[in-house]
């Protein structure tokens, strides 16, 4: 079939797709982590002020990294979709 | 003939852990057969030939009138190669690999080379000329559309001055032709002087032509000056665009018709016709006979272009079929060309008419080679077996390592900085564990190693798909050649990365931490409600928060969290470990120094240069990795006694580098960390650890020191009474008759003649010659004196040298960590769904810039480290790389060679 609406060529939508599947695993497993709380992502939190922070507040917060992840990985899913058929459609594969 | 093995030839080893053993054999071939075993030995691959003719220039030797033939045929089949790439032929490329042809094959193959290209030529010299003759025919036929309108403009105009009425309005041409008509009218009555013009009129003459339109401003401009004004010039543009006939070339041309009086003027505008290369034509004067020459021009060109066509289809027919066969006919060519190559590099004898080759070959193939020149002597219907001689030389023959295409990298590793002296310890086996393995402890992160391992992965996968598709592009090429490099340096860095527990600059908590929190939360609270306080930072107590069991494997992911002393701790665990390391892989090479000097039966070189290098590093170098190992296990948080000595706590853990130091100073140091009354020395890490510890130091020094004298003048020595013994003892030796036996296998129809070996092979000794000459002290007393001193020397600034593989590993964990606390972690900062797409925007930059700076750029500069620590600190130890590489006379790889030269054209 002709060139519908032609953005990316072979090699930008080939490398475009490696980075949606990684985002998609990477943010996808960072949410997780995100969710059970690991100590290790503490400091990526970032809270206003200064002074004790009750452990609810820690606990949204964290809850809401996790869901901010989740949602990045679901774009990167649906980018996915977008350069697959980018690739696919308009030109030769390469490999 | 299998089961003969030499007297005094080893068994035979792993193919890559030495070199192959190779042999020097002299080959006897008939004349009539030479050519079929060459061929047959090309197929194989496994020879290389000797020039036994280096003195005779290449136009001398035998067979360079068929070199030139081949060579000739070689331009053939490149000249039909380009014509059927200029006609966009397709051309079949089966891959087939035809065997070599007869030499009376040649013969029809130079005759159908010849035919080809006559034709070709012939039909291309055919097709030119009709392209010229179509050429011209179109442009006539255009002179002949334009000149009517030319013609009937000129009589317009002629009526229009006859009439008198006009005559001084339109351009200026027509007003400067017709002044001396109005002085005629002036002296004669009108009657007379209207048929006096009238007759004038119809004497003037023309001509017409075709002119490429970028000339014509200046044409008009010569024509108007040479002649004065006295010409009458008319153009119109050509609307179809013509083709040049020599060139090809699109051109725009205009057709052009000159009116002029006289024979003079003729001339002059002729000449500057031709000046301008324009192209003039014969035109009828009257319409009539223009109409009829137009109907003829449009008749021939219609005959042009059917001739035309069949001509293109002709020679379209004749490229489709060569096309089929031009890459079998190339390959034949070169095959035979590479034969007759090889062919002038043997001696001829004219008394008994054979060819005489010296090759070198390996002693494991000796068999398949006998077998190859058996096949092409029967190939070649002679009856006179050739026979394969194999000779005793001192030589050194060339280093033929086998590989595949797993160990070729490798082995492209090691032989970038030299190749083997012949039969030494090949260092790529080693150097496939080790080199990835160094490289991942600079690049050590699960995450990259990943990245790497699935690329590698991909290329291997992929590898027929990729090496179908012939991808040029260097940097890929690099990329490819190296897959299982990069494959096993992806899966150490994962194996690193894990130890290292860094995982894109984060750590896992896969076995649980052994550290907690003990600080009081009252504490904790009296920091935080200052504001000024807040920002002080807190250590963990050791004493009290480490709870006495590591964490199983790896590093404790609680160093990831601390932000005070989490270099400090990472950067003496790494140094500690390159040490080690570097240590462990230098003594390697030693160790394997003692393979080779075994093998080449070096005793002078076991006693008093292995022994004492051994006994050097162990003094000092092995002792501070014994120390190293001690610290670590002896020395916690945690205070009780130790080897002997009541151990306070971690504040009087010895320091290793300031005991080193005070070692060589042989300083007094305190025994112990307390004094008898129970109290801490002020500088307890600088005591003694360990009971007689300064008295075993000063031993090991002096044990070290001594070794160096031992290095240096032992071995000289012992030369030099070694050969004041041979001089002497061989004044009473008589030379021994050389043994030769000739065995016959008359079943095989085959013949060797063996050269019985000497029956105790001299010791290589670093190339010191036994007997072949005077031993000349003062070049071995410098060679030993610059060994010795590499060595010691080396041994220190090879040990600072590996701590390289701490200052790469401290590099790229902290550009990982910048990357993940500068760029992604912005995402984090902002709320709700503006979060969820700036976590998107930035993990794109984030990972893009992992790729291509931490894993591309970081990637570049571990492999080079690597790769110096190899060739530089380990193979300095016992690699000579003093040999030249095998390379056998192979149509694999001429062709190999050849295809990639004409690729990059």
């Amino acid at each position: 079939m002709g060139k519908i609406c032609p953005l990316m060529g072979p090699k930008m939508s080939a490398f475009c797709m490696v980075m949606s599947v990684w985002g998609v695993i990477f943010l996808g497993l960072l949410g997780v982590f995100f969710y059970i709380q690991a100590v290790t992502l503490f400091p990526d939190l970032h809270f206003e002020g200064h002074g004790k922070v009750p452990s609810s507040v820690i606990d949204a917060k964290y809850n809401e990294k996790a869901t901010q992840c989740w949602i990045a990985a679901g774009l990167y899913a649906v980018t996915l979709i977008a350069v697959f058929w980018q690739n696919k459609y308009n030109t030769a594969q390469i490999f | 003939m299998g089961d003969y093995v030499t007297p005094g030839e080893e068994p035979p080893q792993p193919g890559i852990y030495r070199s192959e053993q190779m042999c020097l054999a002299q080959l006897y071939l008939q004349s009539d057969a030479s050519y079929q075993c060459v061929a047959e030995l090309g197929e194989l691959g496994l020879v290389q030939f000797r020039d036994l003719n280096p003195d005779v220039s290449s136009f001398q030797r035998k067979y360079v009138n068929e070199v030139r033939r081949c060579d000739e045929m070689e331009r053939k089949l490149r000249y039909l190669e380009r014509e059927i790439k200029k006609d966009q032929i397709p051309m079949l490329d089966t891959g087939e690999n035809p065997d070599a042809p007869l030499p009376r094959e040649m013969i029809d193959l130079e005759a159908t080379f010849e035919k080809l290209e006559n034709e070709l030529r012939e039909v291309n010299k055919n097709e030119e000329t009709l392209k010229k003759n179509f050429s011209e025919l179109t442009e006539l036929k255009h002179i002949l559309r334009k000149t009517q309108t030319f013609f009937e403009e000129v009589d317009h105009d002629r009526w229009r001055i006859l009439e008198g009425g006009s005559g001084r309005r339109g351009r200026s041409t027509e007003r400067e032709e017709t002044r001396p008509l109005i002085d005629i009218g002036d002296m004669d009555d009108d009657s007379a002087a209207r048929m006096s013009a009238q007759a004038a009129m119809l004497r003037l003459g023309f001509v017409a032509g075709v002119i490429q339109r970028e000339r014509l401003p200046a044409f008009e401009r010569l024509l108007w000056r040479a002649c004065r004004g006295n010409v009458f010039l008319r153009t119109s543009e050509i609307d179809d665009v013509l083709n040049d006939t020599v060139t090809g070339d699109p051109v725009n041309k205009c057709v052009f018709i000159i009116f002029f009086q006289g024979d003079h003027l003729k001339t002059k505008v002729k000449k500057i016709c031709e000046g301008f290369r324009a192209t003039l034509y014969p035109c009828p004067d009257t319409p009539q006979e223009r109409r009829e020459m137009s109907i003829g021009v449009m008749t021939r060109i219609e005959d042009l272009k059917t001739v035309l066509g069949q001509t293109q289809d002709h020679r379209h027919r004749v490229l489709v079929a060569a096309s089929k066969n031009v890459r079998m006919w190339l390959t034949k060519v070169r095959k035979i060309k590479s034969i007759y190559h090889t062919l002038n590099l043997f001696n001829i004898d004219v008394t008994q008419k054979c060819l005489i080759a010296e090759v070198w070959c390996p002693i494991a193939e000796l068999d398949r080679i006998k077998m190859a020149l058996k096949r092409g002597t029967d190939e070649s219907g002679s009856q006179v077996p050739s026979i394969l001689n194999r000779m005793e030389t001192n030589e050194a023959p060339p280093t033929y390592n086998k590989t595949n295409k797993f160990t070729k990298g490798f082995q492209n590793i090691v032989d970038a900085y030299g190749i083997a002296t012949y039969r030494e310890i090949n260092p790529a086996p080693y150097t496939m564990i080790s080199f990835p393995f160094l490289f991942a402890v600079m690049f050590g992160d699960m995450g990259h190693g990943a990245i790497m391992l699935l690329a590698a992965l991909f290329f291997i996968l992929k590898e027929k798909q990729l090496e179908a598709a012939r991808i040029k592009d260097e940097i890929f090429q690099t990329f490819f050649g190296g897959r299982y490099v990069i494959f096993l340096m992806g899966a150490f860095s994962i194996y690193t990365g894990f130890m290292y527990n860094d995982v894109f600059s984060k750590s896992i908590n896969t076995f649980g931490s052994s550290w907690q929190n003990t600080i009081p939360e009252s504490v904790i609270d009296y920091y935080l409600d200052d504001e000024k306080r807040s920002e002080s930072q807190l250590i963990l107590p050791p004493e009290t928060a480490f709870d006495g069991n590591p964490y199983p494997i790896g590093v404790d992911p609680v160093w990831n969290l601390a932000e005070g002393n989490k270099l400090s701790f990472l950067n003496s665990m790494k140094m500690k470990m390159s040490v080690l390391f570097g240590i462990a892989q230098m003594t390697f090479g030693v160790l394997l120094s003692y393979q080779n000097f075994i093998y080449f039966k070096s005793d002078l070189d076991i006693k008093y240069m292995f022994i004492p290098q051994m006994i050097f590093l162990s003094s000092i170098f092995i002792y501070l990795c014994i120390q190293i190992l001690s610290k670590w296990l002896f020395f916690g948080a945690v205070g009780g006694t130790v080897l002997g000595y009541k151990y306070p706590g971690s504040n009087c853990a010895p320091s290793l580098l300031i005991g080193l130091i005070n070692m060589f100073m042989m300083k007094s140091r305190n025994a112990g960390f307390v004094d008898d009354s129970g109290e801490t020395y002020p500088q307890c890490y600088l005591s003694t650890w360990y009971p007689g510890q300064a008295t075993i130091e000063i031993i090991l020094v002096v044990l070290a020191l001594v070794q160096v004298p031992i290095m240096l003048f032992a071995k000289p020595y012992f030369l030099y009474r070694r050969d004041k013994q041979q001089s002497r003892y061989s004044t009473l030796t008589a030379e021994s008759n050389q043994h030769q036996s000739v065995r016959a296998d008359i079943n095989q129809d085959d013949a060797e003649v063996v050269h019985a070996p000497e029956q105790t092979p001299k010791p290589s000794g670093h190339g010191h010659g036994h007997g072949d000459g005077p031993l000349e002290m003062g070049d071995v007393m410098v060679y030993q004196a610059i060994h010795t001193i590499e060595f010691v020397l080396g041994c220190v600034s090879h040990t600072a040298s590996y701590l390289r593989l701490w200052a790469l590993s401290l590099a790229h964990a902290q550009l990982s960590d910048v990357l993940w606390t500068m760029v992604f972690r912005n995402a984090f900062v902002l709320d709700g769904y503006t979060g969820a797409i700036a976590t998107y925007i930035l993990f794109f930059i984030f990972g893009s810039l992992s790729v291509f700076i931490l894993v591309l750029m970081e990637g570049l500069s571990a492999f080079l480290h690597a790769l110096r620590l190899h060739w530089v600190e380990f193979q300095s130890k016992f690699y000579g790389g003093l040999g030249y590489e095998f390379a056998p006379f192979s149509f694999e790889k001429i062709l190999a060679e050849e295809r990639e030269a004409e690729e990059n054209l």
